[in-house]
């Protein structure tokens, strides 16, 4: 298969559901005309990813999302050689695939990866736009419809996972916060089918449970969960069995904190 | 042979041949047993060992029997021995399987017959009538009852083992703690009645019984509580128990309950259902309609501010009750119109509370109208409907001249001048409540803290000469290590007071302070278990690899010489790298300074800190973090004192923790050169990341400081700024929620925290640090 079929497949099909929470869309839309390389920021299950599929498929680009861990290397991006009959052959990693044909290289939870592996990404992200791969010897100038977009949860900033003020600074920012209770009831009821008033309580829940953040629970409930439940409520399941699974369960294994997250559930839905 | 049979007087013992007599018999000798006993004792080692209950299949309870049996004397022990023996019956056999509850049984048993023989054979004679209990949860929990009370005193420890197994068929393992808490208190004032509580023998003791199964105690709930009203406050509002007798000396009873603005007072137990969980879900309704009361900003959202003691202080006499059912009614109906979920629970509370307390008067009759929906007159209709939309208590108060109000207080005649009784179910608006202004201790602390150093000052007259100093810490405070010589940033001169600081390197002090009397034992099992989840593998570099990132050329050639001779050679010419190691060392530096020997409650911020430092020391070496425990406290520049409580390679250790439990506050607190020094530590370390923690009151104040602290504000943030260039980073824990200023001007990055309240410091610190280090 050839790469640009390969980069086909990375295609967004079909238009995302996106509810837009402000001006997000004209910022990256004008980040995209400057070749600008843009960072996301907010708490986990905000809608970052949705966003950029929305972009994504709005500017009819290909989304090639990285998920970055401590594991992944510089060739995990780039690209290596691999073995094929009797010789090596070069194969592009995800990076080198958006760079030399042009798409959105999205780099997922860019703290979990080391700093080390990130550094291979600077030369990308200012005005020179080029791309050494050492293994080659090739420089590969940035396709004009290249963009670099980095997110990441500065829930779980860590000072020793911080990203590099070096990398930071080569970057325009786009935050992200859980949505208004008007925003989100709206997400709850087309992404579900929940009529309004069950959306409504929904995200009213959600927004009660997020009071909890710092008293128990690391982060606040994702509009992602609040999803999860809109769904299998959708399926069948009684409200309070579909928040216990999708909210209370996976929030915490603290037996206080889970039951103080029950007992605002049975507040809203008992 | 097995060398415990007695030639003279007994026939060897029969017992299997690959037995390691030796190691087994731990030197017992029924030589050793008084000889009435030797056929007794034969018989039942015997037994055990033909049945394999002792023996190679058990090898370490076999030794802790036999090294419990070696003691026997020939004399009086024998008889706590026999009982042992005897113990070792079909019902108690099982506990054989579980060494580590046995030895304890063994163990404990051996040395209370040591102290006292009859203690000793009633102990194993307990144990054989399986009076421990017969699950080990039940066992290890009667001995930890045994062991809290044996201490306190010994015949009630007895009376408890006693009737332990009698109180586990009508209590679980929670409910017995607390009837042997509620007879130990009864114990305590007359120790008969104590002891026939305990034996179920008075009435007391029955209701007692009744009453903790059935019953909901605060206690139980708090967190639960605390949470639910932050939840859905949006702010925190503290749980309290409602003190019969409050501050301003009037009786409340303990039916009611307080609503104030920044706490709720719940009743210390409810006992309204006879089930547990249904009084349980009572003090959720009551936090449910507390939280209801503080959003629709009734009389709670005031209650007790200057000029609001009483909702009676907004209205003249006559418009009292009247003021007060319609607060009542307008926060209940907000709570089921917001918490839909909540309905059913408050109206089974609110039937009950009418069953149990049918309206007598007027003003009740209203009330228990209102909040049970009837009559559904037009007129009920219309007074509702205003009730529903006054958005708070002023607007309730002014309501009361509106046309609807007047009509339903003429159908209720009488309304104003009767007697009121609000339901136990709701806040109590009608006590006087006065909250305190902010207390004064935050204005007396900074001149407090502001004299210590001057006080030192005569110390540092006593200690004249290096020499004296030195000596007196060699004696008193530990060994010093070395001292060292730092700059100090003098932000006016913008310049370096060169060699400024001396940093007296202290190691530890000597003491015999037991670190067990902080008390952590349950906190440490769950840090340790918290941090052990974070613990990583082991780092690895992965060869020959199927898959990696980087080919291996010499593995590639084989690999291709291989392909010639055979037809599919396995893959293995990648190389991958993991690198998974938390390559990290953090130093926790631990204010010592006089200022924390303020007390917080009863507890000093000092012993606060070196109970969260202890936790977070347990967690850390769960973890495998490598770290150094340091106190500082100095007494002016020319003595900083750099207590080393663990160094680096220091082993966590009840020595270390013997160490950091003996630490006094002293002298005052300069900051930066305390900084300086942990940070030179901290750069000798071949570790990728280096952290930094400064517990501290976030006030440095000692000699030669201005008296805005900008010199000295300065100086901690200089040295912050140094030791990041060493790859260092710095992070400010401050237990003065006052000192976020201070804090912001002194760590750079708003690298810190300012804790809301001290006593959350051991909970906290190890939770920020798996955050931070995450």
């Amino acid at each position: 298969m050839d790469s640009q079929s390969v980069l086909d497949r990375f295609r967004i099909p079909k238009a995302p559901n996106y509810i837009p929470q402000g001006r997000e869309e004209q910022v990256f839309e004008a980040a995209f005309r400057a070749r600008l390389p843009l960072i996301v920021k907010g708490p986990t299950g905000c809608g970052k990813t949705r966003f950029l599929e929305a972009m994504a498929y709005r500017l009819d680009l290909p989304l090639i999302t990285v998920s970055c861990h401590e594991d992944l290397t510089a060739a995990d991006l780039i690209g290596r050689f691999l073995l094929k009959d009797e010789e090596t052959i070069w194969q592009d990693g995800p990076l080198t695939l958006a760079v030399r044909h042009g798409g959105i290289c999205y780099l997922d939870e860019i703290v979990e990866a080391r700093k080390d592996t990130t550094v291979v990404i600077h030369s990308l992200t200012d005005d020179r736009r080029l791309l050494y791969i050492d293994k080659t010897g090739e420089v590969i100038r940035a396709h004009d419809r290249f963009m670099m977009v980095l997110s990441y949860n500065p829930g779980y900033q860590s000072v020793v996972k911080d990203l590099k003020e070096s990398t930071k600074q080569r970057f325009i920012s786009l935050v992200f916060t859980h949505p208004s209770l008007e925003v989100e009831s709206e997400i709850l009821r087309s992404e579900t089918g929940l009529d309004r008033e069950t959306s409504r309580r929904l995200a009213e829940l959600g927004s009660k449970i997020r009071e909890l953040k710092g008293y128990g629970l690391e982060e606040g409930v994702s509009t992602r969960l609040l999803v999860y439940v809109g769904r299998l409520m959708h399926e069948g399941l009684s409200p309070r069995e579909a928040c216990d699974a999708a909210i209370a369960q996976t929030l915490t294994d603290e037996a206080e904190v889970r039951k103080a997250v029950t007992d605002l559930v049975n507040l809203y839905f008992g | 042979m097995p060398n415990f049979s007695s030639p003279s007087s007994s026939p060897p013992i029969s017992s299997p041949s690959h037995i390691d007599n030796d190691e087994r018999d731990a030197g017992f000798s029924l030589d050793l047993v008084l000889p009435a006993y030797r056929p007794l004792f034969q018989k039942i080692l015997d037994a055990l060992l033909a049945e394999g209950i002792l023996g190679s299949e058990r090898p370490e309870v076999t030794r802790q029997v036999f090294s419990l049996l070696k003691r026997a004397d020939r004399g009086s022990f024998d008889h706590v021995l026999r009982e042992f023996l005897a113990a070792l019956n079909p019902q108690t056999r099982w506990l054989l399987d579980l060494p580590s509850i046995f030895q304890e049984i063994v163990e404990l048993g051996g040395a209370i017959g040591s102290e006292r023989l009859p203690d000793g054979i009633a102990f194993f004679r307990i144990l054989g009538e399986g009076g421990f209990g017969s699950t080990p949860t039940e066992v290890s929990h009667a001995l930890r009852l045994f062991r809290h009370f044996l201490p306190l005193d010994r015949p009630f420890a007895f009376a408890v083992l006693r009737n332990y197994r009698r109180l586990l068929t009508r209590l679980t393992l929670e409910e017995v703690d607390r009837y042997v808490e509620e007879g130990y208190r009864l114990y305590t004032a007359h120790p008969l009645q104590g002891l026939n509580f305990l034996e179920g023998e008075r009435i007391a003791s029955e209701t007692t019984i009744v009453a903790i199964t059935q019953e909901c105690r605060l206690n139980d709930v708090t967190i639960e509580l605390a949470l639910l009203l932050r939840a859905l406050v949006g702010r925190e509002i503290a749980v309290m128990d409602l003190d019969p007798q409050l501050p301003n000396g009037r009786a409340i009873s303990l039916g009611r309950w307080l609503c104030l603005p920044h706490a709720v007072y719940f009743p210390p137990r409810i006992r309204l259902f006879p089930d547990r969980e249904k009084n349980r879900e009572v003090y959720r309704l009551l936090a449910t309609i507390a939280a209801g009361m503080l959003l629709a900003k009734t009389f709670s959202y005031l209650h007790g501010e200057k000029g609001y003691r009483t909702l009676w202080d907004l209205v003249e006499e006559k418009e009292k009750n009247l003021l007060c059912i319609l607060e009542y009614v307008r926060g209940i109906r907000w709570v089921s119109r917001t918490w839909p979920g909540i309905v059913r629970s408050l109206h089974e509370v609110l039937n009950h509370e009418c069953e149990r307390h049918p309206p007598t008067t007027p003003a009740d009759q209203l009330l228990h109208d209102s909040l049970r929906g009837s009559p559904c007159s037009p007129l009920f209709l219309a007074f509702v409907d205003l009730v529903d939309h006054l958005p708070d208590v002023f607007a309730a108060r002014d309501a009361l001249s509106n046309e609807v109000i007047h009509r339903v207080a003429h159908a209720y005649p009488g309304i104003e001048s009767s007697p009121f009784h609000p339901l136990s179910l709701l806040p109590d608006w009608l006590s006087p409540v006065e909250l305190s202004s902010p207390s004064s201790s935050w204005i007396l602390s900074p001149q407090q803290r502001r004299r210590k150093p001057e006080k030192k000052q005569n110390s540092q007259e006593e200690l004249r000469s290096d020499a004296e100093a030195r000596g007196r810490m060699g004696k008193e405070e530990g060994s010093l290590e070395g001292r060292f010589f730092y700059d100090e940033w003098d932000v006016f001169e913008k310049a370096y007071r060169r060699d400024y600081c001396c940093v007296w390197e202290i190691r530890g002090q000597i003491s015999h302070e037991n670190s067990a009397s902080l008390q952590l034992g349950e906190e440490v099992r769950k840090i340790r278990g918290v941090f052990e989840r974070w613990k990583p593998d082991r780092p690895s570099r992965l060869r020959y690899r199927a898959e990696g990132e980087e080919i291996s050329y010499d593995r590639l050639v084989r690999y291709l010489v291989h392909r010639r001779c055979e037809p599919l050679p396995k893959i293995d010419f990648y190389d991958s790298t993991r690198i998974r190691e938390r390559d990290l060392a953090t130093l926790i530096l631990m204010d010592m300074s006089g200022s924390t020997a303020e007390k917080r409650g009863d507890t000093s911020i000092l012993e606060m800190e070196k109970r969260a430092v202890l936790l977070l020391g347990e967690g850390l070496e769960a973890i495998g973090d490598e770290f150094s425990i340091v106190g500082f406290s100095t007494d002016g520049p020319s003595r900083c004192y750099y207590r080393v409580f663990k160094s680096f390679p220091d082993a966590w250790g009840e020595e270390v923790k013997r160490a950091i439990a003996s630490a006094q506050p002293q002298h005052a607190t300069r900051i930066g050169a305390i900084l300086r020094h942990a940070g030179y530590r901290l750069a000798e370390r071949e570790r990728r990341r280096k952290l930094l923690f400064v517990i501290t009151d976030g006030r440095p104040i000692d000699t030669g400081y201005d008296s805005a602290n900008r010199y000295a504000h300065a100086d901690v943030r200089q040295a912050c700024v140094e030791n990041a260039r060493l790859g260092i980073v710095t992070i400010g824990i401050s237990f003065e929620e006052k000192s976020l200023a201070r804090m912001e001007r002194m760590f750079p990055h708003h690298r810190f925290v300012c804790l809301a309240k001290v006593e959350d410091l051991a909970i906290l610190l190890p939770r920020l640090y798996l955050r931070i280090t995450g």
